[in-house]
């Protein structure tokens, strides 16, 4: 019964058990689902567990050499192994040479270690090594099989009897021979193999990828150092041609032809200019660049740049910085052509000059005898003295404008001095009250428009014109006025010379509507017309209403003909209307009367 | 690799006082293992204040270690502490089920 008992009792224990390792296993199997997991680790499959880990090694080694050493040490460490070392095979998998990667595991592995690295000699490997290469299987060998030598005695001396040669192999070829040393071969040891064999298949292909990714890394170096070479022999043949067309000064001693010493001092001086130089023979090949040139064009690596390249190669522009500068307007190039170029301005931009910068080149052609030699330009960098002069130039725009406005500004003050000054002398002199109170909403209009003048923009605009002549009127006569703004028209700018005379007008048919006008409200309308614009105001005819309908168009006042001399000549009609009890006086402007832009804004479909 | 180190004997606490030991498997300093660690510190730091101790273990390192502690798979966090161990495999990304695993929340 106990015995029963206690049965059921391990029974339920190992049900435990295994339900634990069942949930367990679920709970891998959902982590590797949900990608959290870097490797599996089998407390129950070694060799599983040797693949990981080795696995995790090699990925873990930043170079080819590493993680042969950390997958030497893996092995060396699982399978009682003392020392390893690692060896390449050729690329005609002929061969072997001992890498630098390598495990000791112990102090006789290192002193081996010491002894091989000091050997100069008798580095071949041994026979098991070569027959792995060749048979790409692992093969066994003990310590007195291998040939007498320096390696052979070092490797007896510290006691290592036993090795094997096991082969990295990548798409069935041998890249690599992994050597391990034990002092004694063990039992388990072929048991081993297999498991070792299941670690180099996992692991060689990520292998041979360190290899593969070192090769690339060094490739591209040695293709950017034969590129850095290739250009630094480019400009050192380039200078050494340059100097060559030179006649020697030594063959020039010879032939007793003295050089003039300006011409000997032809070279330093151009080194020493700050503008840049460029001479072309007659088949217009460059024969002289000097370093200003090279720094002004961005030349970077310094090159000889063949004309025909120049526009594209430095980016040349012309003065609006968007086309293209043709091979035929590079003024050296219209230079060789034998025309004189002077001063002009050429935008640069380049690699070397993201930002671009203005070259003001002048080219000359060069003649001897009346023979063309070729050409000459010389140019300079004005992207700064340009921008100082851009910025002189707005600061004097500022200045000038803010001039202006204060002016208008006290003009408009003024009037309204004067204004004030005429009503107080209609109190001294009532003969006068007439008079002034003709002038004063005249007065006031002119003095709108100089307000209107002082503001932000020193333009006048037709909306706040009409705005504030209207509101003018209405303060001074206390009369009610609805004025409207077609969108289209609030915005547009009037021509200087009209703003004043178109004020004046308004004033006139606003007063005559006040005077003549019933007691309803007078309207402003603005609207398009056309190109142009119609401004209308319109009020209920009053009891002494005298309209021009009635005389024959032109009134009896003096209003209606100041309106007509002060509207723009052939750019502005006036009619009038008088139908259902309503009078309307229209004036019509031209798209001229406004500023270009302005009429071009008004043209827009609305 | 992390330790910090409680004294007194936490079996015998009640759970609420109780200081959690926590045991991290990882392989090296793979992204993974580096995202294991970080996130366990900032879950311990954020619901365990200060009763909380967390051992990391690096198999790369210690690989026998895995084989003794039945881990099946890196990274691997065991609750050590309190009883019954609990197991959570995985980069610990998700809060809230390691919040469960460990039985800090309540599933």
């Amino acid at each position: 019964m106990d015995a029963t008992e206690s049965r059921l009792r391990d029974l339920s224990a190992e049900n435990r058990r295994i339900a634990t390792e069942l949930a367990e296993t679920r709970e891998v199997l959902r982590a590797i689902r949900r990608g959290e997991v870097d490797a599996l680790v089998s407390s129950e499959a070694d060799a599983v567990y040797a693949i990981q880990l080795a696995a995790l090694a090699v990925e873990k080694a930043e170079t080819y050499l590493e993680s042969l050493s950390l997958l030497l040490r893996q092995l060396c460490l699982r399978g009682g192994w003392e020392y390893g070392e690692a060896w390449s095979a050729s690329k005609d998998r002929r061969s072997l040479h001992r890498t630098s990667a390598w495990y000791g595991g112990s102090s006789d592995a290192i002193r081996l270690r010491e002894s091989i690295v000091r050997l100069l000699f008798d580095e071949a490997p041994q026979t098991s090594l070569m027959k792995t290469l060749e048979s790409g299987s692992p093969q066994w060998s003990r310590a007195e099989e291998l040939p007498a030598g320096p390696r052979s005695a070092a490797i007896r001396q510290c006691g290592f009897q036993t090795s094997v040669a096991f082969p990295v192999m990548v798409g069935g070829q041998v890249v690599a021979v992994l050597s391990l040393w034990k002092k004694q071969r063990q039992p388990q040891d072929d048991a081993a193999m297999a498991q070792i064999a299941g670690v180099m298949a996992e692991v060689a292909p990520m292998l041979q990828r360190k290899r593969d990714e070192e090769t690339l890394r060094s490739t591209l170096s040695e293709l950017q150092a034969a590129v850095r070479e290739r250009t630094l022999e480019v400009a050192r043949l380039s200078t050494l041609r340059r100097r060559d067309r030179r006649p020697p000064a030594d063959a020039r001693a010879a032939t007793g032809a003295k050089q003039p010493l300006p011409l000997l001092c032809l070279p330093a001086l151009l080194e020493t200019m700050a503008e840049g130089v460029v001479v072309a023979d007659a088949l217009g090949q460059l024969v002289e660049v000097n370093t200003a040139a090279r720094n002004i064009l961005g030349d970077d690596p310094p090159r000889l740049v063949p004309l025909d390249l120049w526009a594209d190669l430095y980016g040349l522009y012309h003065a609006d910085k968007v086309t293209r500068l043709d091979y035929d307007h590079i003024p050296l190039v219209m230079a060789l052509h034998g025309a004189t170029v002077d001063r002009m301005e050429i935008f640069v931009r380049n690699g070397a000059r993201p930002e671009g910068c203005v070259i003001q080149m002048s080219a000359r052609p060069l003649a001897d005898a009346g023979a063309r030699q070729g050409a000459m330009a010389v140019f300079e960098d004005v992207t700064q003295r340009k921008r100082a002069a851009e910025d002189r130039l707005q600061r004097i725009l500022a200045q000038r404008d803010a001039l202006l406005r204060e002016v208008h500004h006290r003009i408009k003050n003024n009037l309204a001095a004067v204004s004030e000054l005429l009503l107080h002398h209609t109190r001294e002199h009532p003969e006068f009250r007439r008079i002034v109170d003709q002038v004063q909403p005249q007065l006031r209009a002119i003095a709108t428009v100089h307000g209107l003048k002082a503001g932000t923009d020193g333009m006048v605009h037709l909306g706040p014109l009409i705005t504030s002549v209207s509101d003018s009127i209405a303060s001074l006569y206390g009369v009610q006025l609805r004025v409207s703004l077609a969108d289209g028209v609030r915005a547009l700018r009037l021509q200087e010379e009209e703003s004043v005379p178109l004020a004046l007008v308004l004033n006139e048919l606003l007063v005559n509507a006040h005077k003549h006008g019933g007691q309803e409200p007078v309207d402003v309308d603005a609207s398009r017309d056309g190109d142009g614009v119609a401004i209308k105001v319109s009020n209920t005819l009053g009891r002494d209403a005298i309209t021009p309908g009635r005389d024959g168009g032109a009134g009896n006042g003096k209003g209606i003909p100041l309106v007509r001399a002060l509207l723009p000549h052939g750019r502005a009609t006036l009619d009038f209307e008088n139908t259902a009890g309503r009078f309307s006086a229209i004036v019509r402007l031209a798209n001229e009367v406004f500023t270009a832009d302005a009429a071009m804004i008004g043209a827009s479909p609305e | 690799m992390v330790a910090t180190t409680k004294p007194a004997d936490d079996r015998r606490k009640p759970p609420g006082r109780q200081t959690w030991k926590l045991r991290l498997y990882v392989a090296g300093q793979t992204p993974r293992s580096v995202a294991a660690i970080e996130n366990l510190e900032r879950i311990c730091h954020e619901h365990l204040q200060d009763r909380y101790e967390i051992e990391v273990i690096d198999l790369l390192k210690n690989p026998r270690l895995a084989r003794d502690h039945q881990v099946l798979a890196v990274p691997t966090l065991v609750r050590q502490l309190p009883d019954p161990a609990r197991k959570i495999i995985g980069d610990l990304s998700n809060v809230e089920r390691v919040l469960v695993g460990l039985e800090i929340r309540a599933a």
